[in-house]
This record gives C-alpha cells, sequence and structure tokens, in this order.
C-alpha cells in the first residue's frame, strides 16, 4: 500500500509539471468552465445537467491537446459538436452513480471510479455509443479503482482549502487532478498494449435496466419542465390577446353606447344644452357659470385657433410626411435664371407636430363632452330646483319665500364658482393635483415616446435627415431587415441582434443574481452575532454606492486601463503576457464586466437584504439548530428560500434593470472590444448601449427604434412570466 | 461539547473578519486610488505605479481658480448643477409627492388606467426619447441651456411614484377617516395629516432627486452639446477624460471627482436609513 502511496505522489508530480507547462490558459479554461458549469448549475439544475457533459468533453479534449502541446482555450466548448453523445453519457454516469449512491454512498462511488475513464474514451472516439463508452472504461478500470482512488485522496488537503475559498482554489487544483486522471489512462493503455490483452469487442449492447429508468426519468423530468415552461409563455401570449379583444370590445361598445347617449342629450336637452354642443360653454353661462362658461368658450376658441394657423397644415402632410424636398440654389435652363434655394417640408417636425395636434384634438374631445355633459346636469338641475319652487309655492304661501327659493337653487342648483373651487380641494382634489404631472408627462414621456414608436416604421436615418432630406412611411420594412438580413447593408442585422439579445440576457442573469447571493452572504457575515463594529463595516461599504456611479465606473476603467496599475502589477509578477488588457478581447471584457459590477451591486443588495434578514424569524433557525442543521443547510433551507419570498418582485425589477443597464457598460468599455461581426456594435454592447450607438453615433433612428420596440416587448415579456411565477409562490399563503 | 463550540465560533469569527477586511480593502482601493491621484503632482494621463512620486494640492487650487483661456470651469459647471439640482429637486419632490398621494388615496375613475399606462411606459428604454425630446426642446429654444435639463428631469418625475405610494399606502387610512368626519377637505388631509407622518419618504424623494442631476450624463451630453458654459460636473467630468483632453486634465479630473463625491457620499450616509426603507418599501412585499 505504502508503493501505492508513492505512486500516487508521482502522478502528482507530473501533474503539477504538466500544468505549470502551460498554466495561463489552462487557468482561464478551468476558470470559464467552472463559472459557466457552478453558476449554470446553481440557477436551474436542468442547465447544468443540459451543459454539463459538453462541458466536460471540451474540457477532457483541452486535457489531452494540453498534453500533446496543441491545446487552444476554444477547445472547451468543442464537446458541443457532439453534443447528443456527450449529454447521453454524462446524464447515464450521473444517474448510475446516484442511483447506486442511495446504497449507502459507497456503491456510488465505485461505480464512480469504474465510469471514470469514459470521458478520455468519448475523446479518442466522439461518435462511439454512450452505453459502449462506459461498458469500456468499466472494463479499464477492473482492478484498478482504487488506485485512481488514493490519486484523488492525495489531493484532499488542496480541496478543503478549495472549500474554504469558495471554490476560487479549484481554478488551479482541478486541473492538476484531471491532468493526473489522464495520465492514468495513457497508463492503463499502455499496459493493456504491453501485456497483449486484447480489449474485447464489445457489441452495441442494449441499455441496461438503470440506464432505460434513468433515461426515462430524465427525459420526463425534462419534459415536464418545458411543458411548464411553454404553458406559462403561451398563457401570457393569451392574457396579452385577450386584453387586446377586451380592450376592443371595450372601445366599440364605450363608442355605440355614447353615440345613443348624446343623441339622446341633444334630444332632449333645452336650446342652451344644444347649443353647446356647437359653443362650448353656453350650458354654463346662461346658467349663471360664468367664469366655467367663459373657460370652456375660450378652450374652444383657442382650439379652433390653433387648428387654423397651425395644426390643420401639419395634420393633413401626416400621411405622406411631407411632398417638397429641400434644395440648394441651382441654374434653372429654363427660365435662364438662377433658383434661390429653399427649405422643403420637415418630415420630423411634421411627425412630431402631427402626432402632438392629433393627441391635442382627443384633448380637446374630451372636454367637449365633458361640457356636454355638464351642460345637460345644469339643465336637470335646474328642473329639479324648478319643480321644488313649484312644490314651494303651492304647499306654503310664506314671506321669505323668496329666501328659500334661493336656498333650493343653492343646494340643487349648478354649483356657484366658489363651490366649484371648493370641490376642487376635496372630491375633485386628484384634478388640481394631477393635472400638472399629467401635462408634463405627456410633453416629454408620452409624445415622444409616441413619435419615436412611428419612427420604427419610417426610413429615418442619416440617408433620410430633415431638413435637408424627407423621410416617410415603410411600413414592416426595418422589422424585417432586423429579421432575415436580406438587405445588403443590414445583412449582419440579425445576427448581431440576436447575439447581442444573448449578451444580454446571460449579462442579467450573472449581475442580478451574482449581487443577490453576494450581498446577503455580505450582509449576513456583518449581521453575525459576535461580529464588532457593524456600523463601520456597513459604512465602508456604503461608501461605494455613494460615490455618484458614472464617478465610481470610470476610475475602475482607468485603473483597470491597458496602461493601467492593475495590468502594469500583474505583468510585474508574470501573471500575464506583455500583450495582455483586460478590454482586448470579448471573453475578458465581459467576466471583468461582471465582476465590477460585482463591486458596483453588492454593497447595495447588502443595504437592502440586511433589513430583512433581521426580520427572519429567529425561532427558525433555533429549531433548525437543534434537529442538528449547519451553517450552510440553515442558508440554504431558511435563509435563501424566505429571501427569495419577500424579495420576489425586487429581483424582478432588478432583473428588467440589468437588462437595460447602460451605466456600468458604457462607462467601462464603452460597448468594447468593437469587432467586425456585428453591426455598429462590440462585444459588450447590451441592447440598450446598442440602442444608445445607433442613435447618437449613427443616427439610424428607424433601426434603434425598432430595436426600442423589441426591447420593451422584452422586458414586458419577461416581466410578464416572471412576475406569473413569483405571483404564483406568494399565492401559498405562508411561507414554509 | 461546550468548549469545542466556542472554538468552532472563535474561529469562524476570525475567517469572518479575515473576509470581511479583505473585501473592505478591494471595495475601497479605487476610491483611495482616486483620491491619490487627485494629489498627484505629475501631469499625464493614467500612470502604472499606484502611488504617486509627488504630492500636491495644485489640482484643487487650479479648478477653482479662474482663468479665462482655461476651457475647464469647473465652479461654474458645479454652480449650474446645483442651480438644477436645487430646482429638480423642489418640482419633482412635489409632482412625486401629490401624484403618489392621488394614487395611494384618492378615488377616481382613472386611477387604474393610469397606473398601468405608466407602467408600461417604464417598460420602454428611457432614453428611447431622447431625440424627440430634444426637438420638443428646441423648438421652445432651451436646447444648450440648463432649464432645458431642468425641464427634463423633473417632466417625467410623475412615473417615479412607486416608492412613495408604497409608504403612503401604510399610512392607515381610518386617520383619514377620522379627519374626513371632522370635516377635512382632501388637500387638508394631505397637507396636515400624510405630509407629516412621512417625513421619510419626503426626505428620500428630495434626496434622490437632489442627487440625480449629479450623476446623469446621457440627457446632459445630448442637450448641452459642445457649450461649456452651461455643462453640468457629470458632463464636464467626462469631457475632462475624453481622448484629446485625458493627458491633460486627469489629475484635475480626479480632483474634481472627489469634490462631487463629498458632499454626496455625506448626503448618502446621512440619508442611509430613509434610502434602505425607500426601496425596500417601494418593490418589496414583506
Amino acid at each position: 500500500m505504502s508503493c501505492e502511496l508513492k505512486d500516487a505522489r508521482e502522478y502528482r508530480r507530473l501533474a503539477h509539471e504538466e500544468f505549470q507547462k502551460n498554466k495561463k490558459e489552462t487557468v482561464i479554461v478551468y476558470l470559464v468552465y467552472l463559472l459557466l458549469y457552478g453558476l449554470l448549475g446553481s440557477v436551474t439544475v436542468i442547465g447544468g445537467i443540459i451543459i454539463g457533459g459538453p462541458m466536460l468533453l471540451g474540457l477532457t479534449t483541452y486535457i489531452v491537446a494540453n498534453r500533446r502541446g496543441t491545446a487552444n482555450r476554444k477547445m472547451l466548448f468543442l464537446g458541443f459538436r457532439h453534443f447528443v453523445n456527450a449529454l447521453v453519457t454524462y446524464v447515464l454516469k450521473q444517474v448510475v452513480v446516484a442511483l447506486w449512491s442511495l446504497l449507502l454512498i459507497v456503491p456510488g462511488i465505485i461505480k464512480h471510479y469504474s465510469y471514470a475513464m469514459a470521458f478520455f474514451l468519448l475523446e479518442e472516439n466522439p461518435a462511439i455509443d454512450p452505453t459502449l463508452a462506459l461498458k469500456k472504461s468499466q472494463d479499464l478500470m477492473k482492478g484498478r479503482k482504487w488506485k485512481l482512488f488514493l490519486i484523488d485522496v492525495s489531493y484532499i488537503g488542496w480541496i478543503l482549502l478549495s472549500v474554504l475559498t469558495l471554490g476560487i482554489l479549484l481554478i488551479w487544483v482541478k486541473p492538476k487532478i484531471d491532468i493526473a486522471h489522464h495520465e492514468f489512462y495513457r497508463r492503463l493503455l499502455k499496459e493493456r498494449e504491453e501485456a497483449h490483452v486484447e480489449t474485447p469487442a464489445f457489441n452495441r449492447l442494449p441499455f441496461d435496466v438503470w440506464a432505460t429508468v434513468a433515461v426515462f426519468g430524465f427525459l420526463y423530468a425534462i419534459l415536464r419542465y418545458v411543458a411548464d415552461f411553454l404553458w406559462t409563455i403561451i398563457k401570457a401570449f393569451l392574457n396579452i390577446f385577450i386584453g387586446l379583444y377586451k380592450g376592443a370590445l371595450f372601445v366599440g361598445k364605450k363608442l355605440w353606447s355614447g353615440l345613443r347617449k348624446y343623441t339622446r342629450i341633444f334630444i332632449r336637452g333645452n336650446w342652451k344644452t344644444r347649443l353647446s354642443f356647437l359653443f362650448l360653454g353656453t350650458g354654463h353661462i346662461f346658467n349663471r357659470q360664468i367664469v366655467k362658461g367663459v373657460a370652456y368658450l375660450a378652450l374652444e376658441a383657442g382650439f379652433v385657433l390653433m387648428m387654423i394657423f397651425f395644426g390643420w397644415n401639419y395634420l393633413i402632410q401626416i400621411g405622406t410626411l411631407g411632398t417638397v424636398q429641400s434644395h440648394p440654389a441651382y441654374w434653372d435652363p429654363d427660365i435662364n435664371d438662377y433658383v434661390p434655394a429653399a427649405l422643403g417640408d420637415n418630415s420630423m417636425l411634421i411627425l412630431l407636430f402631427g402626432v402632438a395636434v392629433i393627441m391635442l384634438i382627443i384633448a380637446f374631445l374630451i372636454v367637449y363632452f365633458k361640457n356636454i355633459d355638464s351642460a345637460y346636469e345644469n339643465q336637470l338641475k335646474i328642473k329639479e330646483c324648478r319643480d321644488r319652487t313649484a312644490a314651494l309655492a303651492s304647499t306654503r304661501l310664506s314671506n321669505d319665500q323668496k329666501a328659500e327659493t334661493l336656498k333650493i337653487y343653492d343646494r340643487y342648483g349648478p354649483n356657484s364658482f366658489k363651490k366649484d373651487v371648493r370641490e376642487l380641494f376635496d372630491n375633485r382634489f386628484h384634478i388640481t393635483i394631477l393635472t400638472l404631472p399629467t401635462m408634463t408627462a405627456f410633453a416629454f414621456t408620452i409624445l415622444p415616446l409616441i413619435f419615436m414608436i412611428l419612427i420604427a416604421f419610417t426610413n429615418f436615418d442619416r440617408t433620410h435627415q430633415p431638413p435637408g432630406q424627407l423621410f416617410t412611411w415603410v411600413a414592416f420594412d426595418n422589422f424585417v431587415n432586423m429579421f432575415n438580413g436580406t438587405n445588403a447593408y443590414y445583412s449582419n442585422l440579425p445576427a448581431t441582434l440576436w447575439k447581442i439579445l444573448q449578451w444580454s440576457l446571460v449579462w442579467a442573469v450573472f449581475a442580478t443574481f451574482l449581487n443577490y447571493i453576494f450581498g446577503m452572504i455580505l450582509a449576513l457575515m456583518i449581521n453575525k452575532k459576535g461580529i464588532a463594529l457593524k456600523k463601520m463595516w456597513r459604512t465602508i461599504f456604503v461608501i461605494t454606492i455613494a460615490v455618484p456611479q458614472f464617478i465610481s465606473l470610470l476610475v475602475v476603467a482607468r485603473i483597470l486601463d491597458d496602461n493601467g496599475p492593475i495590468v502594469k502589477l500583474l505583468m510585474d509578477w508574470g501573471w500575464v503576457g506583455p500583450t495582455f488588457g483586460f478590454f482586448k478581447t470579448g471573453i475578458t471584457a465581459r467576466i471583468t464586466v461582471i465582476v465590477v459590477n460585482l463591486w458596483v451591486g453588492v454593497p447595495y443588495t447588502m443595504l437592502i437584504t440586511s433589513g430583512i434578514l433581521m426580520n427572519i424569524p429567529a425561532d427558525l433557525y433555533e429549531s433548525a439548530t437543534i434537529d442538528g442543521a449547519g451553517a450552510a443547510t440553515k442558508f440554504f433551507k431558511i435563509t435563501l428560500p424566505y429571501m427569495l419570498f419577500v424579495t420576489g418582485p425586487y429581483l424582478v425589477t432588478a432583473f428588467i434593470g440589468n437588462i437595460n443597464n447602460f451605466n456600468v457598460i458604457y462607462f467601462l468599455t464603452g460597448g468594447g472590444p468593437s469587432s467586425l461581426n456585428l453591426f455598429q456594435a462590440g462585444e459588450t454592447d447590451l441592447l440598450v448601449t446598442w440602442l444608445f450607438k445607433l442613435t447618437v453615433d449613427q443616427s439610424d433612428y428607424k433601426i434603434a427604434s425598432t430595436l426600442g420596440i423589441l426591447i420593451f416587448m422584452i422586458s414586458s415579456f419577461v416581466s410578464l412570466v416572471m412576475f406569473s411565477k413569483t405571483g404564483a409562490m406568494q399565492k401559498e399563503d405562508q411561507f414554509q | 461539547m461546550i468548549k469545542s463550540r466556542k472554538w468552532s465560533e472563535i474561529v469562524s469569527n476570525i475567517v469572518i473578519y479575515v473576509v470581511l477586511t479583505v473585501m473592505s480593502l478591494i471595495w475601497l482601493v479605487p476610491i483611495f486610488w482616486l483620491v491619490l491621484q487627485s494629489l498627484r503632482l505629475e501631469t499625464g494621463s493614467v500612470s502604472v505605479y499606484f502611488f504617486p512620486r509627488d504630492y500636491t494640492f495644485d489640482n484643487y487650487v487650479r479648478l477653482f481658480t479662474y482663468n479665462p483661456a482655461d476651457q475647464v470651469k469647473f465652479p461654474l459647471w458645479f454652480l449650474n448643477t446645483f442651480i438644477i439640482a436645487a430646482i429638480t429637486c423642489v418640482a419633482s419632490t412635489i409632482i412625486v409627492l401629490l401624484t403618489s398621494y392621488a394614487f395611494s388615496r384618492l378615488d377616481f375613475k382613472a386611477r387604474r388606467p393610469m397606473m398601468k399606462i405608466i407602467l408600461i411606459l417604464g417598460m420602454f428604454p428611457g432614453f428611447m426619447t431622447m431625440i424627440a425630446i430634444y426637438h420638443i426642446l428646441k423648438l421652445i429654444n432651451l436646447t444648450g441651456s440648463i432649464w432645458g435639463l431642468v425641464l427634463v428631469y423633473s417632466g417625467g418625475a410623475a412615473m417615479g411614484y412607486y416608492i412613495s405610494k408604497g409608504f403612503f399606502d401604510t399610512i392607515p387610512k381610518s386617520i383619514d377617516e377620522a379627519a374626513m368626519i371632522d370635516g377635512a377637505s382632501k388637500a387638508q388631509i394631505f397637507w396636515h395629516i400624510t405630509l407629516p407622518l412621512s417625513k421619510p419618504i419626503v426626505i428620500y424623494t428630495t434626496l434622490t432627486s437632489f442627487i440625480g442631476p449629479w450623476g446623469d450624463f446621457i440627457f446632459a451630453r445630448l442637450m448641452l452639446g459642445d457649450r461649456l458654459d452651461s455643462y453640468t460636473v457629470a458632463r464636464g467630468l467626462y469631457w475632462m477624460i475624453t481622448r484629446e483632453n485625458i493627458s491633460t486634465y486627469f489629475t484635475r479630473f480626479c480632483a474634481g471627482a472627489v469634490i462631487v463625491a463629498i458632499p454626496i457620499t455625506l448626503l448618502f450616509i446621512f440619508m442611509q436609513k430613509y434610502y434602505v426603507s425607500g426601496v425596500t418599501g417601494g418593490s418589496v412585499k414583506g
């Protein structure tokens, strides 16, 4: 046995030497592998299972090539070429190991070691039948499992250290273990060759029972998961369509009932009411509401004047967006004279003002019908007063009849001006306080938004730029260009959209959940009983969010600059080569951005979660302690579920906010490094920063607006789906 | 048994202290670096060594001494930003509080539709509308001036009603009803009852809207163009480290950044607790 331990030491030495040969590259590969696999695996189990096999195959390919000296970091993703085989091998292995582990763990470990060579076999012959790979591995490992186990055990100290560093050390430890396994595999093959043992010819074996059960179980789980997800999506879409249908129905009903109502009013109304169909306010002026009536009349006059001198002109051009082209001065041979330069129509102003005029018309229509309503109401009120005074006259003949009449009119008659004003501060207070906000919102949010949405249906870009040129309606052309790429200029637009969308979502997932988890861990550490100077720790981290974000981000960008102190430091230590820069390649830039975003966001989540963490009922923890739960169990079984339960809605908004996170990307990388494969975008560009570039740098407004609409659809879709999930969670009315 | 638990407690606390110290260092280093750079004597852009070779206060002094030939007018930018922030803060606080009061307490037909519309509008990326806003402001001749920015910042303020509405919702309605029975009008209830009870959210709204203009860069860039006289500090500081200017102005940029960061950091630390209650009260159902 001591001989075998010595053996293990030799494997370790060899692995170490091999590792040192190409350290930098290997560490990067393992970092990417562990990040992708670990994070995706912790977010969705299914995700981890799906990419687990291909990634492991890629990693094996890399290790094998590394031994030959032909390694390339892209090999990590080669496994996806043999996606199905890798997936099936991986799943079969995991499931069989898991099932055997049910029998007091040890059989599972034995199975794990007997299948340990499967991926090397798969690497050698990727087309191999997955069950065959497993069988062959089993055959190779016969009688040698204990030896490999000892090699692994000899790494135990490193593994424990890795656990203490939250797995960060694994980047250096796991490559060595894998190299040692590869060496083990090579020696096994060599032994075989020297002993002239023929590899038994395995036939294509039928699945064994366990495997069949496993595959079906797995398929069932995936199908259920997918079906659940699809159902949520379908429901969301159904809701949208049902909503649209209901909305249309509602509008139709309203129109019909409105038509009937106002015809009835016109028929039943007296001359004052009827006149107010034409001249607003007459129903008020002749009913002692002078101020209100004059205000209505003035509004009408203003509206008519606006339409005559301003609105009409724009309204009739909105169909064409202008027809008269601007031109510079030119010589006209027909009239034998210079034609002076002239400004033609300005399509942009026509569209903008056209929309504004339509909004004003709608507003006026609302005022118009309100006016008729209240004119008719006045008529009814006066009639009521007349009836009452008539009743008064017939029953009593008192001296103070006049005073009584006045009282009746005061109570049942049309409101006096004073009473109207008083109402504006009481029952109609909302009108007083919402008028100004609504108007500013219309001017600075709604009007511009409608304008930009409409731009997506025009050809407004740098070659159609007012006032020099006209632009016009093109219906859905921009959306077509966005998705099919037959237009030569926009040929890589669909690919770019797809890539940036993917990266935006990956970014949002990382940015949201990493920040959330690390922020919560930080909060837990600071709030732990027995930790002194809580306030100081908290303030230290709060300082970094208090500094305005553009300052702290610009500063970090300078520190990480190609000529900055950190890159210099890393070069001096010999960790990176002289050409290294954080923002030089897509993958390093992306990782850097995510890590810096941790720096920005972790204190923020720490601050928010602190308060809620302290509200978790203490007895939950106490009973868990009595049951013998450890710190990790408590975190995953109590803290995390509770927090997810309480902060679900916050997470959804944070996720949407991260899809649209402009600052971090813009100030750190500006979207760079730029890429020729992408349409006017860089490797780290999100949908929003791309939108910004398209508008401000490229003046490609039509594509930018189309993109804006897509972002809107994505954001609302994501929040619909996620809210329906968290909503379902909250309906389970009590947290267990 | 008890002893061993004590030991493990001590060990875990030590680990936590170590982790916290390391993290604090990581979090503070960039800020520390910024301060060091602002005190650097040697000019030029980013240096490869962490500690400057010689120290000086000159960068701060030059930032505040007026030199007509100099393009950097930091005191003017500071004043501009202060004016914008002050007016925006008053205007948008009023707008936000009134809007959220209306949505929380007043009963009117358009209440739900309006809230839904605001929710939908919020899903559009904010600066999609920039170009149109620019032209609207150009129409009333306000581009390139700080008043345009004031309008833009406070114009959309009503959209951010969620947080204070969430706060108003927590004030018991029975107080309102009691006042109503005593004959108070809605305006009086708002002024004499709701507002005094909402000190935290008033402070939160005021401070966030005051801090906003100090950090906004996107709208400032588009609205102000190249008119250095009406720049805000954010726009001006960014201008100082553009490719053409960074080698001349980098150390002064750092000094300016420190000067902007100090008051805002102090404000933020002061309002920390309001901030937390504001953010969690609005978006988290607890």
